[in-house]
């Protein structure tokens, strides 16, 4: 992703970078937000009609996040070995080139937020979708929520300006990746332990 | 190579982009605020705050993807 705002930056010509890189960035970050929401409308519809059909159970779609949690917590681990559900593909990278830079920074985002169509890296989608199943009764959390996911996708493609990426080698962005990649492991699985614990204890604490 | 061993060309649009970008991460952290409090507004409080935890990791982790 980081790559990809990179790339479409330094093709223009250097006059019109500042001018371009501004439109790409909010084209994504909208496209972002539209993608996710549109995932998440389709999710909300799905749980609207899980709720129709059995009734809200918060508690037990919550348990059973829970479970899904600990049981990608445990492949985390390298304990074992789980189907990990998600699209082989990345956004085509052709869809760079095919489209203005506007359209096609709004389309690869907002396929970005779709998040179901793309290779996800991240075990905490799948506890994720199953405690928005049993938000039929929240069809807005749901969408929101979502909206949230393409929204964080995507603004991750600010760090190309911030970071002054834009001109710096793939190697050296890779290497200041990799140099925040301890401290995010351990937040990120402090985050995901803690999650999957609330999950698992939701139906306790609701009784 | 470092950004600042380019043209200074280049490392003035780098240079000019991190205000407009500013702008954006507050629009974006307003958003995300925004979409935050509806989710806090509908829900049960442990629901929103697990699922927001949830949500903003899988956004981050794909800064990590290949």
């Amino acid at each position: 992703m980081v790559d990809t705002i990179r790339w479409m930056v330094i093709r223009e010509p250097e006059a019109q970078q500042r001018r371009v890189s501004v439109q790409i960035l909010s084209s994504f970050l909208l496209g972002g937000v539209a993608g996710g929401a549109v995932a998440g409308g389709f999710l909300a519809l799905l749980a609207s009609v899980v709720a129709a059909a059995t009734g809200t159970h918060l508690a037990a779609f919550a348990f059973a996040a829970g479970l899904v949690g600990l049981a990608y917590l445990g492949q985390q681990a390298g304990l074992w070995r789980i189907p990990k559900v998600s699209s082989p593909h990345q956004v085509p990278k052709a869809w760079r080139s095919e489209f203005s830079p506007r359209t096609s920074s709004l389309l690869y985002s907002g396929a970005l937020g779709l998040t179901f169509f793309t290779k996800i890296s991240s075990y905490m989608l799948y506890p994720l979708v199953v405690l928005l199943l049993g938000l039929g009764a929240w069809p807005w959390a749901v969408v929101s929520l979502f909206a949230l996911v393409g929204l964080t996708r995507a603004a991750t493609g600010l760090l190309v300006p911030i970071r002054r990426w834009a001109h710096t080698s793939t190697t050296e962005v890779n290497a200041q990746l990799q140099g925040l990649w301890s401290v995010v492991n351990v937040t990120r699985t402090i985050c995901f332990v803690g999650a999957t614990v609330a999950l698992l204890l939701l139906p306790r604490w609701r009784a | 190579m470092r950004g600042s061993a380019k043209p200074s060309g280049a490392a003035a649009v780098a240079a000019s982009l991190r205000a407009p970008a500013a702008l954006l991460l507050l629009l974006t952290l307003a958003a995300g605020s925004a979409l935050v409090l509806v989710v806090a507004g509908s829900t049960p409080p442990p629901i929103a705050a697990v699922g927001t935890v949830l949500a903003l990791w899988v956004g981050l982790d794909s800064l990590f993807s290949p």
